[in-house]
């Protein structure tokens, strides 16, 4: 007996399937931790596509950021260092990013490297953060007018 | 009345060896995937073959389609495509030439160890509709006057388009798509001169591989006319008659591939036809069509060196639209009045529809195939009309199958 899909599931499915179409290529093709360049060849226009159909898909807005991991600063000498990132903030980006294919980069990672660590699940990933994010939002406002009431 | 055979004498400026010839056909219609579907389905539609006099075909309405429109049913076109990921970055008439390039290419037997460096692309088609069921959503959704404000215009109707919607509705798209798909590094060019678009594109190339500039080329026109808005805007201007009678908005493409004669013999490439001459004019200040399509029609004739009673075959634009249906018959009977053998005609589009652009194309390929090889070659002139007096004709001709010459 399998367990229920969790809505969590669903997101990823979802994602993989927009993946699949957007990049013409079968569901079986797309796995989980399929490299979005390396395994799937999209190309830099195919994630504004991808990113396109996501957003109207889920009624979400899906910052690039977001997509990258968010939160680092990759122009801070800290992060990125002659233009590779550095130890200490690939392990800030592993802890923020654990669906990332970082098994292809076992060596210092340069920037342009950056979207090919893009899986279906990094992406669902950052989409449940978005996702937390706009429901928190929401509720703080619906709190605020609440108590203005 | 201006009789042919009283045209100026050959103006060909044509180099030894550079011939125009024909080594492939690609067609797509409402009626087929590939020319010899089309010319099957034509000739069991009604077309049996040319006859003398006028041969108007009946309209094939095997399919539920509305009446001012026809469609190609169950066009797939990612078989078509060498990088089907392409596929989304493409519009209904991108595909259709990509598939028909496609498929000039493989009856031309160029393979894909050919050197496609030097290989030409030019095609011919109307307008985008840019997308207007995308478009139409998006303006929808979006609340006041967008229209003077770059910001509020991007942030109430672009944010709804997809990022790719520029890159599908670019008017240079046809023939670069086609580009990429054949791998075609050479000279490239798409004609926009909406419904002679598809046969001044064969014209123009033909004249460049005459001239030397091109040695060989992917040649026609590629649109797609059934999208509301354009039956919308036909709409307005009474094109859409009732009563069997005003435009029917098809689809289609036709692409030839043309070579210089001593590079389709240097290669073993079999000759299907050639192109003799091509002439585009106009109607000026004059009303109608009849200017613009006599002067196009008997330069074409010059280009080529012929007179009217070389003619076997006159495959009329036939755009039952304004008076172009009537004046481009009143012209035609005029012309050949004089000719001890009037040409025989066809017209397509009771039977193909309008395909904007691509008609004129689909009909020079459609000729070549209606002449057939034949002992002495075989001549048709083919007319294509647009609004406000612009007109083209080409005139082309078959191979011989034998070597003696035309009386």
């Amino acid at each position: 007996m399998t367990n229920p899909a969790t809505p969590a599931d669903e997101l990823r499915a979802a994602v993989r399937r927009i993946v699949a179409d957007a990049l013409d290529r079968p569901l079986s093709e797309v796995t989980p931790s399929s490299s979005l360049i390396d395994d799937l060849g999209a190309e830099s226009i195919d994630f504004l596509d991808i990113q396109f159909r996501l957003e109207s898909a889920l009624e979400v807005e899906l910052g690039e950021e977001e997509l990258y991991g968010g939160r680092l600063d990759f122009a801070d000498p800290a992060v990125m260092t002659d233009g590779r990132l550095t130890a200490e903030a690939r392990a800030e980006l592993e802890r923020l990013q654990p669906d990332f294919a970082w098994h292809r980069f076992p060596e210092a990672i340069r920037s342009a490297d950056l979207p090919r660590l893009i899986t279906p699940d990094s992406i669902a990933a950052a989409l449940v953060d978005t996702l937390e994010a706009q429901a928190g939002a929401a509720a703080e406002a619906g709190s605020r007018d609440e108590e203005a009431r | 009345m201006v009789a042919l055979r009283a045209m100026p004498p050959p103006t060909s400026n044509r180099a030894p060896g550079r011939r125009p010839v024909v080594t492939g056909i690609g067609l797509i219609t409402p009626l087929g995937v590939g020319l010899e579907e089309t010319f099957q389905a034509l000739r069991h539609d009604g077309a049996t073959g040319v006859t003398a006099g006028a041969t108007r075909t009946r309209l094939s309405r095997s399919t539920q389609q509305p009446a001012w429109r026809l469609a190609i049913p169950h066009f797939e076109p990612r078989p078509f495509f060498h990088t089907p990921k392409s596929v989304k970055l493409t519009d209904r008439k991108t595909q259709l030439a990509v598939a028909a390039a496609e498929l000039a290419v493989r009856d031309a037997g160029i393979s894909d160890d050919d050197s496609r460096d030097a290989l030409a692309v030019v095609l011919g088609c109307s307008s985008s509709d840019v997308d207007t069921d995308g478009l139409g959503r998006a303006v929808a959704r979006s609340a006041g006057d967008v229209t003077s404000d770059i910001p509020a215009f991007a942030e109430a109707i672009l944010k709804g388009l997809n990022p790719l919607w520029l890159l599908v509705n670019l008017p240079n798209m046809v023939s670069a798509h086609v580009a990429i798909q054949q791998r075609s590094q050479g000279p490239n060019w798409t004609v926009m001169t909406d419904w002679i678009a598809g046969l001044q594109a064969i014209g123009e190339a033909a004249a460049g591989i005459s001239t030397g500039e091109l040695d060989w080329a992917l040649a026609g026109g590629a649109d797609c006319g059934t999208p509301v808005f354009f039956a919308a805007c036909y709409g307005q201007d009474g094109a859409l008659g009732e009563n069997g009678r005003g435009l029917v908005l098809s689809e289609g493409a036709a692409i030839l591939v043309l070579e210089s004669e001593e590079h389709a013999r240097a290669r073993g490439a079999r000759l299907r036809g050639s192109i003799e001459g091509f002439c585009c004019r106009a109607s000026g200040a004059e009303n109608g069509a009849a200017t613009g399509l006599r002067g196009a029609m008997c330069g074409a004739l010059a280009d080529a060196g012929w007179c009217g009673a070389d003619l076997d075959l006159v495959c009329r634009a036939a755009v039952d639209h304004r008076s172009f249906l009537d004046e481009e018959r009143t012209l035609v009977a005029e012309l050949f009045a004089a000719s001890r053998r009037p040409p025989d005609t066809l017209e397509l589009r009771s039977s193909l529809g309008h395909a904007l652009g691509a008609s004129g194309a689909i009909d020079a390929a459609l000729a070549l195939r209606f002449l057939g090889p034949r002992p002495g070659s075989g001549r048709a002139l083919c007319n294509a009309l647009g609004y406000e007096g612009q007109a083209a004709a080409l005139a082309v001709a078959t191979e011989s199958t034998t070597s003696e010459e035309r009386p």
